[in-house]
């Protein structure tokens, strides 16, 4: 494995938690899936049903 | 007071709580069941989240909580089954600060779930140990040394020292990173 640079910039621990913050970046993607979104959807409409019955 | 309607909350930590059941789950089509069951749980559970208190927490819990209720089928299923989690945590090298974080990734998940887990609550989305320990059903200071241990051992992965200095990447990382990911700052 090849050795990380070193400077005076960070200790590890916010080294560490910088590049934690990216792999999350990662995992979260932007993009919702289809599933999710369809879900959502049924959910505010179920809603906004009740509210009409109300 | 006055609160925002919770459903409207709910919706914009969707993205962080997929992170969460990717880094949980290791598998993207699971990731996405346990997501929807969240989804539909904490909605129709929505009068029992308390405003004003931590909701991506509450939403990481009940995602958690159902993952491990659903081990037993999802010990059956071959993890990653569809490389999605090993390919993110794969190697990039398309310049500098791309090898040095493919290799944190790799570091990263070669770290026990229970460390991985805890580490990433509490280092990218700023959990205190308290919230760790709350979402993950632990003891404060079990979730501290979890935290402790992660660190230690992922550093020993890297082949650094707990001493070292250490430089971040390049501009376009440190720009994502400026852009934050919208955790809690406790």
């Amino acid at each position: 494995m090849r050795l990380l640079k070193r400077s005076t910039n960070s200790d590890p621990t916010e080294f560490v938690n910088n590049n934690l913050r990216l792999v999350f970046s990662d995992l979260s993607e932007n993009d919702m899936p289809d599933q999710i979104n369809d879900l959502l959807r049924v959910l505010k409409d179920q809603d906004e049903a009740q509210d009409v019955k109300k | 007071m006055s609160h925002p309607n919770p459903k409207d909350e709910l919706v914009q930590h969707l993205p962080a709580l997929r992170g969460y059941a990717m880094n949980l789950t290791r598998n993207r089509a699971l990731a996405d069941d346990m997501m929807q069951e969240t989804l539909v749980k904490a909605w129709s559970n929505i009068a029992k989240f308390q405003p004003g208190t931590n909701m991506r927490a509450w939403l990481f819990t009940i995602l958690r909580n159902t993952f491990y209720t659903n081990r037993t089928k999802a010990a059956r299923e071959v993890e990653d089954v569809d490389g999605v989690f090993a390919e993110k945590m794969s190697v990039k090298p398309d310049h500098d600060g791309r090898m040095q974080l493919a290799d944190f990734k790799r570091a990263f998940s070669r770290l026990p779930d229970e460390q991985r887990e805890a580490l990433m609550l509490v280092g990218a989305l700023g959990f205190s140990y308290e919230e760790v320990g709350e979402t993950c059903g632990i003891a404060t200071g079990t979730a501290k040394s979890r935290v402790s241990r992660a660190r230690a051992q992922l550093l020993d992965l890297l082949g650094l020292d707990a001493g070292d200095v250490l430089e971040l990447t390049d501009r376009a990382t440190m720009s994502v990173l400026s852009a934050g990911t919208g955790g809690s700052t406790k």
